[in-house]
C-alpha cells in the first residue's frame, strides 16, 4: 500500500484502526471535509519527505505492521502538526535521536522551535517551525533514563484524555 | 538457541511500542557499536540503521539485539564462550497482564548479571516507569 491509495476512505480505516476514530464522531457532519483537507495535507507531507529523503513514506502500510507507532503518527497532534514537524515525527520514528531541542515562546510575539536529530546512520538533520500549536508534539516525546540522566528519545502515542 | 545466565522481568506499559524503547536504550548501552537486532522467528539480523528494524522489527515481541554483527556471528557459531558474554540481549514482551491489562511483563535475559547489567536493567525499568505516566489513562471516575 502505498501513498496513492491515501484517500478518504484508507485515511477514515487508519484513524479508526489507530484508536483515533474518535475524530470522526468530533467532527460530525463535516467529516468528509476534514478528511479531504487531512489527505491534502499528508499528500504534502509524503511530497515533502520524498523531496528532502529520496524515499517515499507508506503511512498505511505502517498501520499493518506496527500499530503501536501508527497510533502515534495518526493521533491529532501528529496531523495537526506543521509539515516540518511531521517529517520530523516521522524521522524519529525510525529511529532518529534527538540531539538539540529549543522551544522559545512569548506571549503576543509567537513561537519558535528548532529540533535536531541525528538519523541512524549519524547524519545530523534539523527541523524548524514558528507553529506555537507544534508544542503539541512536545507530549509525545518519549524519556530514556541511562544512569543519573534522562535523554529526550522516540515518539510516542499519547493515552491520556486526549 | 540456549539461553544460558540470568534474566530480569519487568512490567511495561501495554499497547506501547516497548521494542522501541529497548532499542534505543541499547543503543546507547552500546553506544559507538555497530548492534544488530534479530527477530526470534528470523535467522536474519539487520543493524539498527536500518530503518525496517524501527519500522517492523520494532513490532516483534520476542526478539534478539546484539553488540555487534561480529558477536551475533561469533553467538551463532559458538554459544556462550568468553568473549561474547553479555554481547546478546534477549528480550520478550508478554501479552496484557490479566490481573491488571495495562501492563505487559517484558522478559530480558542475559549471561551475567554484573554492574553495568544492573544499571541497564534499573535504566530499562525507568524508561518503562516514564512510558507509563504518559501512555496510562486516569481510572474512569
Amino acid at each position: 500500500m502505498t501513498v496513492h491509495s491515501l484517500d478518504r476512505a484508507t485515511l477514515q480505516a487508519a484513524l479508526e484502526k489507530t484508536g483515533s476514530g474518535w475524530l470522526l464522531s468530533y467532527w460530525g457532519q463535516d467529516a468528509d471535509k476534514h478528511l479531504d483537507k487531512l489527505v491534502a495535507e499528508l499528500k504534502g507531507f509524503v511530497q515533502e519527505y520524498r523531496r528532502r529523503f529520496k524515499e517515499t513514506p507508506d503511512l498505511l502500510e505502517l498501520v499493518d505492521v506496527n500499530p503501536a507507532k501508527a497510533a502515534a503518527f495518526f493521533q491529532v497532534d501528529t496531523l495537526m502538526a506543521s509539515r516540518p514537524m511531521k517529517v520530523m515525527i516521522w524521522r524519529l520514528l525510525l529511529g532518529a535521536e534527538i540531539a538539540e531541542l529549543d522551544f522559545q515562546y512569548k506571549a503576543g510575539l509567537g513561537s519558535s522551535f528548532r529540533v535536531q536529530l541525528v538519523s541512524p546512520y549519524g547524519e545530523e538533520e534539523t527541523y524548524q517551525s514558528e507553529e506555537t500549536s507544534d508544542l503539541r508534539v512536545l507530549r509525545h516525546v518519549g524519556l530514556t533514563g541511562v544512569g543519573a540522566q534522562f535523554m529526550l528519545q522516540g515518539y510516542y502515542a499519547f493515552k491520556g484524555p486526549n | 538457541m540456549t539461553l544460558g545466565g540470568d534474566d530480569e522481568v519487568l512490567l511495561a506499559p501495554a499497547g506501547e511500542c516497548v521494542a522501541d524503547v529497548i532499542l534505543r536504550l541499547c543503543r546507547l548501552h552500546w553506544r559507538g557499536s555497530p548492534c544488530v537486532f534479530e527477530d526470534a522467528d528470523s535467522d536474519r539480523s539487520y543493524p539498527l540503521s536500518d530503518p525496517w528494524v524501527w519500522k517492523v522489527g520494532t513490532a516483534s515481541r520476542e526478539f534478539f539485539v546484539y553488540r555487534s554483527q561480529e558477536d551475533a556471528d561469533l553467538w551463532g557459531m559458538e554459544g556462550v564462550v568468553p568473549p561474547n558474554v553479555n554481547t546478546m540481549f534477549h528480550f520478550l514482551i508478554g501479552d496484557p497482564l490479566p490481573s491488571d491489562a495495562r501492563f505487559v511483563e517484558v522478559g530480558f535475559a542475559f549471561d551475567k548479571r554484573t554492574t553495568e547489567i544492573r544499571c541497564f536493567i534499573q535504566d530499562l525499568r525507568s524508561c518503562f516507569l516514564a512510558t507509563m505516566t504518559r501512555t496510562l489513562a486516569p481510572e474512569a471516575a
